[in-house]
């Protein structure tokens, strides 16, 4: 009997999860985080489009996923805008495509969007801030804030600043 | 031997600088100058390579771009190290973490590039404490809250 629950229980298909990675450390952080929980999700990818070093770094395969990165300090405000929507409109075409039942990311920019669609369809939305927040706030972060269900802070300083975090340790 | 290294970024006020101090110093340097322009003329040096363990390891001092990625992999690695801040960033991200990390004393901060060559004078002699992870459980609470979704 036993036997037969467990092999039921074993072919329930594994949730399905999207990981945002970003670059440096932001990535760094996350694949850490993603090799912490193992493999009993289905993991799907989602980078920035130039990023040429993410996607090596991934151990537990997943679908990858990309999209455009308005990059603010090179371009003007009206190109940064038309990058913005782009980055958006990509970013909604690959959540109704993969479908998650939970986003992941670490403090990256293109995080952002993708996070408040998710949050409008009912994706729970998970952030952990980058590591490198010690007792100040990215804009990222302030942002995410209002749109998680689970927000993390890797030093404790930092639930001065969101008074609602979870503190459960560093990723680094 | 003193390893400096910019990852994947550019950096070419700190490797100009080194190059130009690499004739006085007494040891060996070695520069790893990723996508920078300046290419060093006094010092053995490298853009890329598959693998900067073998350096690390050779290294008696890193001397490091302060992103978060290295500096915790050096502070696991246990390797002293100088971080240079690259505050060429507008908003000055890294200030925060280093700050953090070299008052506990785990690494030697260099916020501003006027200071590196006192600071390489005298790493031989600064003393700094290992660095120890606290236990991690973001993943536990992460599980938790997705095993209760069903």
């Amino acid at each position: 009997m036993t036997s037969s629950l467990n092999s039921h229980n074993s072919e329930k298909r594994p949730m399905r999860v999207l990981v945002v990675l970003g670059e440096g450390g932001h990535t760094t952080q996350m694949l850490r985080l993603v090799q912490l929980l193992g493999p009993i999700y289905d993991y799907s990818y989602l980078m920035p489009k130039h990023d040429q070093t993410s996607e090596r770094k991934i151990a537990i395969a997943g679908r990858m996923y990309r999209a455009i990165v308005p990059r603010t300090k090179q371009s003007s405000p009206l190109e940064t805008l038309r990058l913005s929507l782009l980055c958006a409109v990509q970013e909604l075409r690959i959540l109704l495509g993969v479908r998650p039942k939970a986003i992941l990311s670490a403090g990256a920019g293109i995080a952002v969007p993708l996070s408040f669609f998710g949050r409008l369809l009912g994706v729970k939305i998970i952030h952990v801030e980058s590591a490198s927040r010690v007792r100040t706030s990215s804009l990222t972060g302030k942002i995410m804030y209002r749109i998680a269900h689970l927000f993390f802070v890797q030093w404790e300083p930092l639930k001065e600043k969101f008074p609602k975090a979870i503190y459960a340790g560093r990723l680094l | 031997m003193i390893f400096v290294t910019v990852g994947t970024t550019d950096f070419d006020q700190l490797v100009e600088l080194v190059d130009r101090l690499a004739p006085s110093l007494l040891d060996r340097v070695v520069v790893q100058i990723g996508n920078g322009q300046y290419v060093p003329r006094n010092c053995e040096h490298f853009r890329f390579a598959p693998s900067l363990d073998p350096y690390y390891d050779e290294a008696d001092i890193v001397v490091a771009h302060g992103g978060l990625g290295i500096t915790m992999e050096l502070l696991a690695k246990g390797k002293k190290s100088i971080s240079v801040e690259n505050t060429t960033y507008a908003d000055h991200h890294q200030t925060d973490i280093l700050r953090a990390l070299a008052r506990e004393g785990y690494l030697i901060w260099c916020q501003d590039l006027g200071e590196l060559p006192s600071l390489l004078e005298h790493a031989p002699t600064m003393k700094v404490r290992p660095y120890v992870a606290p236990p991690c459980r973001i993943a536990e609470v992460i599980q938790g809250f997705l095993s209760r979704l069903g």
